[in-house]
């Protein structure tokens, strides 16, 4: 399989197992009224092998985000276990977790939002070394440059403030923030989907030259099967807070058997042939 | 102000004001509680530049001279006004012992810009320092209820749930009471009479302590939605502490609104500082503050014979309208600038 | 109904909590006040014994602070030694006085700043617009105490309106229309001043209500229907300024006990406000608190009945729209 030339340095690539992951969540304003509990991850178990890629696929609404922020522990999940290596970070208080922050780390939907407009490129890439204290100024710096130089942004764009850039190349600012803190776990969240085609491209093949280079798990999240096929080795399809089906990518596209899934690709089929349309027609 | 220029000219007024104030030892010409028993309501000096002679380039004064129940001017006896002249000493910053003052007449002569008071203190004197008292009130007491304010709207908006709802429920607690009332509540349980510098400090510390329900109610708005961010989100995935979240993301959006609020609660606080000293539960004789300067007008012939000593008005609506405009330049220039 | 409910809610804790707070103010007074009663040669210490002990001052704090709400439902709001009499009466006639020249004042200004917001609003940006804006921005910046002053200057020096008190003296020989008359003139003064720094609040509101409202596509797309302007103005654009004018309403109506003070101190009107002023000189504390309940509880009030107003103005409260406010 195609997968073994992914694990080249599997030794230090890290996996992520989830198990039985639920999370509810109460609607309502305040805090004495009564809650009305949905259920927006129910259950939920997959599993990434160390320096691959997993895509969480859905509608709207599936709880794939829900299930991603778990992951990165912006949320406490009401129950099940996620292993991050061998570690089960699900329940860990927040001193326990403190060493956990560097390994995962996640890319926002929206590169606008993602990141303080008011901060130039080199602050933004810089917070996470400034948080966790690694290093001096002069190393902090330097590190900033050699992160700059691996997502292809010029160095000249470093005292540059975040709203100057594009939305890709924000991306780009965003992707090499996260690697300052050399995670093994990278969750992304919708990470394309405010960008355009051409630019969705680029980054992509951006973040799997950086998994190649430093052995990173990926979790994708996305609803556009088209990107899922050409990035990830895995396919889990999520509906109604539940994974209705998923297995490796070229059997599930080729053979899917849920109508999530159906309605999924049926979706993207027509997207892709929209797209070669307009590209016919610009030629 | 919507324009560059005014906004410019603006800055310089105020800067120009409260230079003044700060350097009162400077601009006023005599010490303010010099009392003069035989200048008692004496009007504003007039400045002269034609005499018998001709035109002088140096402004002079006559001599007042005191006439059954009014002032004439002595034609006889001139005192031209010297600048930069030595005078009475006074502090300069509170550090300095200095004795030059802009302006002054050789004595026995008097230039009384806005005539003097009951005890034939100079009114002009007066104002000067007087700025310095309800001035300071005023920016001291804005700084107290906006670092309130600052804190708890902070904390409300970032920890929400019960800490939001019972810091909320204690802000509208505070709106729900008149203003005005809840002042002179507070500051009747407390002692009437203590001397200058604790009532000054008291005085602060109960307008500053009062104000802040609205503005923190702002910060709170403006923390609740900054605190969703995704960057903060993404620096919390960072390690980040609260503390640090606070600070290097939520404290910046609020600036704006600090600085109009600031702008809008100093005069505010002015008029608190002025209208409680005017009815006697503020500064004290024989301190000077605008408030309690405008006291003596409560008896009515004070108010229509000598009706120079209403001056320390004309000084508070110039520092209000100077602020409003300030707070309204501040709006425009935030709005503008935030999208 | 679920609304009203938690509305009124509200406003119950409300005053439990103002009635905590002042009462809080109270034990604040440096000893107890009975200390500055004890320096007063005309009080016997028997009196003060007694009067200790009808207040229950050596006991526990909450029940004192239960014995003090149960007395203020009673109606008892304590006794003052400056006035000789109970606190109650005094602060209900007085109360009286303030809402005649609160509710003259309000109904003055909403008369004359409505339509002139309005107006202000459909000429934007011409020369009236102009000039009404800057007059109002200056009475807006004027501080409270020296729009007082100064109108009272002229009063004074002019003649123009007696100032102080509620009557002339021997008014109660006038006949019913002179008494009004003599009212009047009396009011003059306060009114005007109230009048002169509410305006241009609620001109402001209006304004921007209604050039809000004028601004919205659904209004323009009236225009392009042919609709006439006046029309236009009151049955499409006024409807839709009515939220934030029905909320400073309310605001208004809330203030009526607690916004004269400073006014009826200067001009002499025997109000709440005046009376309050004279009693934190006197040290006649009871007075003071009892006189900052009332009006809290009439802005607590004020404040219910605005959101009510609200309520019955807007459906989309009533639907239990999170953002309709």
């Amino acid at each position: 399989m195609a997968i073994e030339s992914h694990l080249a340095t599997a030794a230090d690539a890290m996996s992520l197992r989830v198990r039985g992951l639920t999370r509810r969540y109460s609607a309502s304003g305040s805090s004495w009224r009564k809650r009305v509990a949905v259920l927006a991850a129910d259950d939920v178990i997959f599993e990434i092998p160390g320096g691959t890629t997993l895509a969480l696929v859905g509608s709207s609404g599936s709880g794939k985000s829900t299930v991603a922020r778990c992951v990165v522990r912006l949320e406490k999940p009401d129950a099940g276990e996620i292993w991050v290596g061998d570690t089960n970070i699900a329940q860990l208080g927040p001193g326990a977790l403190a060493p956990f922050r560097t390994r995962i780390q996640m890319i926002f939907q929206d590169p606008a939002t993602s990141m303080n407009s008011r901060m130039s490129a080199a602050e933004i890439i810089e917070e996470p070394l400034l948080i966790q204290r690694r290093g001096d100024r002069g190393q902090r710096r330097r590190r900033v440059a050699q992160l700059m130089e691996e997502v292809h942004l010029p160095s000249t764009a470093l005292d540059r403030r975040a709203l100057e850039f594009s939305g890709g190349q924000r991306q780009r600012i965003a992707i090499a923030r996260a690697l300052s803190l050399e995670p093994k776990l990278l969750v992304l969240d919708e990470a394309f989907t405010g960008l355009d085609f051409s630019t969705q491209k680029q980054v992509a093949t951006l973040l799997l030259e950086l998994q190649k280079a430093h052995a990173l798990t990926y979790l994708l999240i996305s609803h556009d099967l088209n990107l899922v096929a050409r990035v990830a080795e895995w396919v889990a399809v999520m509906a109604g807070g539940k994974i209705v089906e998923q297995g490796p990518t070229p059997q599930i596209i080729s053979r899917p058997v849920h109508k999530e899934t159906r309605a999924l690709l049926a979706a993207a089929q027509q997207l892709q042939s929209k797209r070669a349309a307009a590209q016919g027609a610009s030629r | 102000m919507r324009n560059k220029g005014a906004a410019i000219i603006l800055g310089f007024a105020l800067v120009i004001l409260h230079l003044a104030i700060l350097f009162a030892g400077f601009i006023a010409p005599y010490d303010p509680a010099a009392q003069n028993r035989d200048l008692s309501y004496a009007p504003p000096t007039h400045l002269h530049f034609f005499d018998s002679s001709g035109f002088h380039l140096r402004p002079f004064v006559y001599a007042s001279v005191p006439d059954f129940d009014a002032y004439h001017e002595d034609m006889s006896r001139e005192y031209p006004v010297h600048f930069f002249t030595r005078g009475a000493r006074y502090h300069l910053l509170w550090i300095f012992t200095e004795d030059i003052h802009l302006f002054g007449v050789d004595a026995p002569g008097r230039v009384l810009l806005l005539g003097t008071d009951l005890y034939g203190r100079d009114e002009f004197s007066r104002m000067v320092y007087g700025g310095q008292i309800s001035l300071a009130a005023g920016l001291l007491a804005t700084f107290i209820t906006l670092t309130i304010a600052t804190i708890v709207g902070m904390v409300s908006g970032y920890y929400g749930r019960w800490i939001d709802e019972s810091l909320m429920g204690c802000s509208e607690l505070f709106l729900s009471l008149p203003w005005f009332y809840f002042l002179i509540g507070v500051r009747a349980f407390l002692p009437l009479h203590l001397d200058p510098a604790s009532t000054f400090l008291l005085l602060i510390a109960v307008i500053g302590a009062i104000g802040w329900a609205r503005p923190a109610r702002l910060v709170r708005g403006i923390t609740l939605s900054a605190r969703n961010r995704n960057y903060v989100l993404a620096a919390r995935g960072f390690g980040g502490s609260d503390f640090y979240l606070l600070r290097r993301h939520v404290l910046p959006e609020i600036f704006g609104v600090l600085l109009t609020q600031a702008a809008l609660l100093v005069p505010q606080y002015v008029a608190a500082e002025a209208t409680l000293s005017f009815f006697g539960l503020g500064i004290g004789e024989p301190m000077a503050s605008w408030g309690n300067m405008l006291s003596t007008l409560q008896q009515y012939n004070v108010l229509v014979s000598y009706h120079w000593l209403l001056a320390p008005a004309l000084a508070l609506v110039v520092t209000s309208v100077m602020y409003w405009m300030l707070a309204d330049t501040l709006h425009h220039w935030l709005q503008s600038h935030s999208i | 109904m679920k609304y009203l409910a938690s509305r009124l809610l509200r406003a119950i804790l409300l005053l439990i909590g103002v009635s905590a707070l002042c009462f809080l103010f109270m034990q604040m007074a440096p000893g107890n006040f009975f200390d500055e009663m004890r320096l007063n040669p005309q009080i016997s210490p028997e009196t003060i014994a007694a009067l200790r002990s009808h207040y229950g001052l050596d006991e526990p704090l909450l029940y004192r602070y239960a014995r003090w709400m149960i007395a203020l439902f009673h109606g008892d709001f304590g006794y003052s030694i400056a006035y000789n009499s109970a606190v109650a009466p005094l602060l209900w006639e007085r109360a009286k006085h303030t809402l005649l020249l609160t509710s003259t004042a309000t109904f003055l200004v909403w008369v004359i700043g409505v339509p002139l917001g309005i107006v202000t609003a459909t000429v934007r940006g011409r020369s009236l617009d102009k000039v009404v804006g800057t007059v109002n921005s200056f009475f807006l910046s004027v501080p409270e105490i020296v729009l007082a002053l100064a109108l009272l200057a002229v009063a004074v020096r002019w003649r123009i309106a007696p100032v102080g008190g509620i009557a002339s003296f021997g008014s109660e020989e006038f006949s019913g229309w002179e008494k009004l008359r003599d009212l009047a003139s009396h009011i003059l003064l306060p009114v005007a001043i109230l009048v002169l720094g509410g305006i241009p609040i609620v001109e402001r509101h209006i304004r921007a209500g209604i050039a809000e409202a004028l601004d919205t596509p659904y209004i323009q797309y009236a225009r392009g229907l042919g609709i006439g302007r006046i029309r236009l103005l009151f049955r499409h654009a006024l409807p839709l300024a009515a939220n934030p004018a029905i909320s400073l309403f309310g605001l208004s109506l809330a203030s009526l006990l607690g916004g004269s003070l400073l006014v009826e101190a200067i001009t002499g009107w025997p109000g709440l406000g005046s009376l309050v002023l004279e009693a934190t000189l006197a040290r006649d504390l009871y007075i003071v608190i009892g006189a900052i309940m009332l009006s809290a509880t009439f802005m607590v009030a004020g404040n219910l009945v605005a959101d009510l107003l609200l309520l019955a103005a807007d459906p989309r409260i009533r639907a239990g729209e999170p953002d309709a406010k």
